[in-house]
């Protein structure tokens, strides 16, 4: 009996420090209105490394890049992915103006820059995203829709050599429409 | 493209030597860039596309060591399974360069890279940081303090509008101008102007009129700060929102850091931000640092593999090429050469090679000849033999060989014939058991020749009522001057001695009736004349048979005389051979016929220790013979006897310088009771050359110069 208490007990132990530990999507939200797809989600945990708080500090173009896929949602089948869009964000610090400029790129194209004094709000901007259209529904309108988004965070090295991209799990949602309202 | 030729680059010089060049240019161009990421920026350092090149390039290198390593693995392998020559020592070749090569690589990369891990820890482990650190505290502290200074004046502003009015503006910033010490102070409304106070000092014209962003972010957040670099040095102004009367006030107060000032702090602020990317690509440093050495460990490891495998094949071409001309050559194939050439040892040992295969093609073409030559002979040979065969098959003449042994080696038909043996003896058999009983005597002889010189000689055999007459002679066969067999020829000479004997039997009784009838008509006719004087009865009847029996018993003594002299003939004694010394023997017998005649001189010239093996008493019997008719046949002269030994032979010459002989007397002059004096029996020469032939030997004669007749004995010793 003793021995299941442990065991459980680790279990948990372990559940809660990896869940803990990982950066993760939280607040996965998708809805369609006029043809139009909105997503919004937070990107949680990010900041909990020092390493990519001393990049950022640093003045290195720092930043995430989140990977935000649109699906035909099918149960019981195959998904295909019917469009998909990258966002990323990058800050870069000036320690001379102590200026955080961020700038918010959309398949490559800058969308926007803003400059930045308050790390706590930067550190929001760069994990708090709310894209509205972001996609066009227009032809897949009757189907299923579901989005997924995963962020790819930092570099880390195998055997001190080669590079890794960390990135965090898969964060689904269906799309809602003003019908399942 | 021909597969010979895919395969055939590999060893054109041209190639080899350029893969070695760009292996080492293109570690060269690495090596290089490692240098200068000395110079190279953090970010160049650490971008994703160095590490990404620099990594591919690894896999790329890897993949290569692995195909080319693998590749040759497996072909050393199948080499091994299939025998072929040299595949055993160019594994021991390979696996020796490649534990050489890798084994100090591998530790130095490991060591190596190991260090420069350590060693860039230690970059962020020194007081460097605490000094940058407490550097950029210190200007951070400098640019807070404008900070707060010009916030604490902006918020006074602020105050005093909100609480007097727009009418207290002025007064306002002449009050934060003295007690902050702010560089300039103004009220903006709505972005422009409002009123505006500033140090005539301080470069104002250099300050840019705030920006909108900064004036929104003042209204949106109620305060915010604004740091500027300009030229002449660094304005930090804070701004406040003035909440007066639904208008869109803003206080902004600022301090200047001048150039210098401003200078350091930046410096400060910089190199604490460098140090700080530095630190925070700590792992990427390490990553794009470990990579390039990774990268240049990769082309050393790959040139080296790719020498070791070329020096091995260079090394092990020509032994593997050694290795099968020696089992060609061992396969009988002496045209075969190597056409590999070298200036080396290897070298010089392939000319070797070829030059003993040279030499034995040389040879093996030598000795086929030789083969076909003696082929022929051995034809030739066959053909003689059998020619031989068939004449000894065919002549009458008995011949068998035999070993120095007295091992039969073979007999033919009529030596089968003769010596009446009943099967043709196996070859091997041994003489003495087959020449036993009446062919003792033939076995006698053999085996007298391993003793002495071979001598012709007759022999004797009865056999039952009969007597065979052989004539036996040996010739030896010799090998490397040693005799290792005889070849003995048996001449069976009974019907010819027979008819010799018929022939001298009639000679004799020719020659007796002649000689019986010359005293036989004295004693006739003497005995008539006593007859008729008796009848008569004249006087003097005494006298005549006086006279007559005088006449009667001289001629019986004659024939008395004769009959002895023929007894003595007949009863010729047995010869004892023994050591004798001829010397004296004939010394002695020249003595007495020293002064037997007037106007004879006797010149005896006989050698000195002449010794022989005869019969001592036989021989002296030969010589009075000669001496005897020599004297005889002398009326004035010389009568020589000289003597010598030649080799084994004793020769003894008698001459006379008397009368001579004819030619047709000289055939005839051995046969017994042929005379030509007028008192003689006929028996001297003929009992001479019994002798003689009992003695093995032979005589001969000659006329002697310029006149008379000499003799010559040759007799073995």
């Amino acid at each position: 009996m003793a021995r299941r208490i442990w065991f459980f007990a680790l279990v948990l132990l372990f559940a809660e420090l990896s869940s803990a530990a990982e950066p993760k999507i939280s607040k996965l939200s998708a809805s369609e209105k006029d043809g139009k797809i909105s997503v919004a989600f937070e990107l949680t945990g990010a900041f909990e490394s020092d390493q990519l708080n001393q990049a950022l500090e640093s003045g290195l173009p720092t930043g995430f890049t989140y990977h935000v896929e649109l699906e035909r949602y099918r149960p019981n089948w195959f998904d295909s992915t019917v469009a998909k869009a990258r966002i990323e964000v990058i800050c870069t610090y000036d320690s001379r103006t102590r200026e955080y400029l961020v700038n918010y790129r959309r398949d490559g194209k800058l969308v926007r820059s803003e400059t930045l004094n308050d790390p706590v709000e930067l550190r929001r901007r760069m994990a708090l995203i709310v894209e509205p259209e972001l996609f066009s529904s227009g032809a897949w309108k009757p189907y299923k829709l579901r989005v997924r988004v995963r962020a790819d965070l930092m570099r880390e090295f195998l055997l001190n050599m080669i590079p890794w991209d960390v990135s965090t799990e898969w964060g689904e949602t269906r799309v809602r429409t003003p019908r399942s309202k | 493209m021909k597969a010979s030729t895919i395969l055939d680059y590999r060893k054109d010089p041209r190639f080899v030597i350029t893969v070695p060049l760009v292996l080492f240019l293109a570690t060269s161009l690495v090596y290089y860039l490692m240098l200068r990421a000395r110079e190279l920026s953090p970010e160049a350092l650490t971008s994703r596309l160095l590490l990404f090149a620099l990594w591919n390039i690894n896999v790329i290198l890897i993949i290569g060591i692995l195909f080319v390593l693998t590749r040759n693995v497996i072909k050393l392998i199948l080499e091994r399974q299939r025998g072929v020559a040299g595949s055993r020592f160019r594994t021991k070749l390979v696996l020796t360069y490649l534990a050489t090569a890798l084994v100090p690589i591998g530790l130095l990369f490991f060591v190596a890279t190991d260090l420069l891990r350590v060693s860039i820890d230690r970059w962020f482990n020194t007081p460097v940081r605490t000094i940058l650190t407490n550097g950029e505290a210190i200007a951070e502290q400098l640019q807070t303090e404008a900070i707060e200074r010009s916030g604490r004046a902006a918020a006074e502003v602020e105050d005093a509008v909100e609480k007097g009015g727009v009418s207290r503006v002025d007064e306002a910033l002449r009050h934060v101008r003295t007690t902050q010490g702010v560089d300039v102070a103004g009220v903006y409304d709505d972005g422009a102007v409002l009123s505006l106070l500033a140090d005539p000092r301080a470069p104002v014209h250099q300050m840019r009129e705030p920006s909108t962003q900064f004036l929104e972010k003042i209204a949106a957040d109620g305060g915010a700060f604004k740091i500027e670099v300009t030229p002449a040095g660094k304005w930090i102004r804070s701004g406040r929102r003035i909440d007066a009367g639904g208008k869109n006030l803003v206080a902004i107060a600022g301090v200047f850091l001048s150039g210098e000032i401003a200078r350091m702090v930046d410096q400060n602020v910089v190199a604490h931000a460098n140090f700080q990317q530095l630190d925070a690509q700590r792992q990427a440093l390490k990553a794009s640092q470990t990579s390039m050495f990774l990268t240049v460990t990769l082309f050393v490891l790959f040139g080296t593999l790719w020498i070791s495998i070329y020096v091995s094949r260079r090394i092990t071409g020509p032994v593997q090429a050694l290795a099968e001309g020696t089992r060609t050559l061992a396969g009988g194939d002496y045209g075969h050469r190597i056409e590999l050439r070298g200036t080396d040892e290897l070298g010089q040992l392939i000319e070797s090679f070829n030059s003993m295969a040279e030499q034995l093609e040389a040879q093996r073409d030598a000795v086929t000849a030789s083969n076909r030559e003696t082929e022929e002979v051995n034809r030739r040979l066959g053909d003689e033999r059998a020619y031989l065969s068939t004449i000894l098959e065919s002549v009458s003449t008995g011949i068998l060989a035999c070993t120095d042994q007295l091992e039969l080696l073979s007999i033919n038909r009529a030596a089968l014939r003769i010596l009446q043996l009943p099967a043709e003896p196996a070859p091997g058999t041994r003489l003495d058991e087959i020449l036993v009983g009446s062919l003792l005597p033939i076995g006698g002889y053999l085996r007298e020749l391993r003793k002495r010189e071979p001598r012709p000689r007759e022999v004797s055999l009865s056999r039952g009522s009969e007597i065979l007459y052989l004539e036996i002679s040996a010739a030896p066969m010799t090998s490397a001057d040693k005799t290792i067999g005889w070849v003995v020829a048996i001449e069976d000479s009974t019907q010819l001695i027979q008819a010799q004997k018929l022939a001298a039997w009639s000679e004799a009784a020719r020659r007796i009736a002649h000689e019986i009838k010359n005293p036989l008509t004295p004693i006739r006719l003497s005995a008539d004349r006593i007859r008729k004087k008796f009848h008569s009865g004249d006087e003097g009847v005494a006298t005549v048979v006086d006279e007559g029996c005088r006449t009667i018993v001289n001629s019986v003594t004659e024939l008395q005389s004769m009959v002895d002299e023929f007894s003595r003939f007949a009863r010729m004694p047995a010869i004892h051979l023994r050591m004798s010394d001829v010397t004296a023997i004939l010394r002695e017998t020249a003595q007495l016929y020293s002064e037997v005649k007037p106007g004879v001189t006797l010149e005896a010239d006989v050698a000195d220790d002449l010794r022989a093996v005869v019969d001592p008493e036989q021989i002296r019997r030969a010589i009075v013979n000669l001496l005897d008719n020599a004297v005889e046949a002398t009326d004035e002269g010389v009568v020589k006897l000289h003597a010598r030994l030649r080799g084994k032979i004793l020769r003894i010459e008698v001459s006379d310088t008397g009368r001579g002989v004819t030619a047709a007397d000289r055939e005839r002059l051995f046969l017994p009771y042929y005379s030509t004096k007028d008192k003689g029996t006929g028996l001297g020469l003929a009992i001479v050359l019994r002798i003689v032939k009992d003695h093995d030997g032979r005589i001969t004669v000659h006329p002697n110069q310029p006149h008379g007749t000499r003799f010559e004995i040759e007799i073995p010793a």
